[in-house]
């Protein structure tokens, strides 16, 4: 059994560890309340380009963007796979990497043949593809410590590129996403070809009345670009609130075990000192009956 | 300019809703050419450039935003301006606008293909914010 000045120190220490993973919980909620604040925000946004976007699209029926245009064949793969910067957020960043592992061996059985290329964005993805044998385009490592617009173009830009330029055929993004403050899904979510969400049923609440300038086809396909910076931000927002939400959980279970094991601890410091009290009286009675006789 | 007859304008970015309120006139980088929008103007979807928006406020003060490329939109004198980015003229951080010239500029003359779009683009939104601010550029 551990000494009493051992078992002290496991106090201590376990008492510690309750102070900083409550600590990092309560930091994790006021992020995640902020990053939710910037979903909210961009909404607004967001709301406006698919609006117009759908006006566009149903009114130009006609005109098909090389953006929205599905390949025969798959020859080249971009995948963008988006992780937290840091650890410490339960299973977040294991979760999203293995998804991504699956899916990636999937599409290799889906498309045998064709290239693999990533573009991980966070520095857990960052370095988990730096040790694996595939093809990095670019990496953007620490990027959520100051989330700017600027990074979700930077990193559409080269997937729009690339497909334009047809070195990707198809480019999809591995993502975790924001279900609730309780549940992280990580999924797939399709980039490039667009897969267009009009709804036939739906069309423009206000018909053709817009002048559209330049053209028709020049807004949409400037457009659409947008529309695709836009698809990386909410990813990215989402991811960001995600981890948030993930932290404040893991570190809500660690001072909740730490509270448990410091417990027990006191139990058995109180054990072991009972014992030794006892072993003391036992002395001294002990001795006085020694010398009484 | 001013016409008596003011209309609600939003100006949205992804981060926020940057402005909202009742102006007269208001002047927006248009793809084809600038132009300014009044009351009663004709329902259009017009694509943006880098560029600025200039309104005169409520307490007719005028207001310069630098914008990043988007449309704008007019409806029933309602009209929304839906840009990658605004930043209000007294807002902009000339330090940090300056060094953002200086890394595109140096970015362009190693002329890395790939790197050469994003490059420019990135030159042309620190010069637009840069003339928003009236600053000389050299």
């Amino acid at each position: 059994m551990a000494t009493l000045r051992e078992i002290r120190e496991r106090i201590g220490g376990v008492k510690s560890i309750i102070k900083i993973t409550s600590a990092m919980k309560l930091v994790a909620a006021a992020k995640m309340k902020r990053a939710q604040d910037a979903i909210t925000s961009a909404k607004p946004y967001a709301a406006k380009v698919s609006d117009v976007l759908s006006f566009l699209a149903g009114n130009a029926s006609d005109v098909v963007d090389p953006l929205l245009q599905e390949r025969e064949t798959i020859s080249s793969i971009g995948l963008i796979v988006i992780s937290a910067d840091r650890g410490l957020c339960g299973g977040f960043n294991t979760n999203l990497l293995k998804k991504a592992d699956k899916h990636m061996a999937q599409l290799r059985e889906q498309y045998p043949g064709a290239s693999l290329h990533v573009i991980p964005v966070g520095q857990k993805a960052c370095d988990h593809f730096d040790k694996l044998d595939v093809d990095v385009v670019d990496s953007f490592p620490g990027v959520f410590t100051k989330l700017d617009f600027g990074t979700a173009q930077d990193i559409a830009r080269i997937g729009v590129d690339k497909f334009a330029s047809e070195d990707f055929d198809l480019v999809q993004i591995v993502v975790n996403e924001f279900v609730s403050v309780v549940k992280q899904d990580p999924i797939v979510e399709q980039f490039l070809p667009i897969v267009p969400n009009v709804d036939e049923e739906e069309q423009s609440p206000y018909g053709m009345d817009f002048i559209v300038e330049p053209s028709l086809p020049d807004v949409l396909s400037s457009l659409l670009p947008k529309h695709l910076n836009l698809h990386v931000w909410r990813a990215m927002l989402d991811s960001n609130a995600a981890e948030q939400a993930a932290r404040m959980l893991s570190m809500d279970n660690a001072t909740r075990n730490a509270e448990d094991l410091l417990d027990d601890l006191e139990l058995n410091y109180n054990k072991a000192r009972q014992a030794a009290i006892t072993t003391e009286i036992l002395e001294v009675v002990g001795g006085a009956e020694a010398l009484s006789k | 300019m001013v016409t008596g007859k003011p209309f609600t304008i939003e100006i949205v970015s992804p981060s926020k809703v940057e402005y909202e309120g009742e102006v007269e006139a208001v002047s927006v980088p248009g793809a084809y050419a600038p132009f300014q929008i009044l009351h009663n103007h004709a329902p259009i979807i017009a694509e943006l450039e880098i560029g600025t928006i200039r309104f005169n406020d409520s307490q007719d003060k005028e207001t310069v935003y630098a914008c990043g490329g988007g449309f704008v939109q007019v409806k029933d004198n309602f009209v929304s301006i839906v840009v990658e980015s605004a930043e209000e003229s007294g807002s902009i951080d000339i330090d940090r606008a300056v060094e953002a010239k200086q890394r595109a500029e140096e970015r362009l003359r190693k002329r890395e293909e790939y790197d050469r779009k994003r490059a420019e683009l990135s030159l042309a939104r620190a010069v637009n914010r840069l003339r928003t601010t009236g600053r000389q550029i050299d």
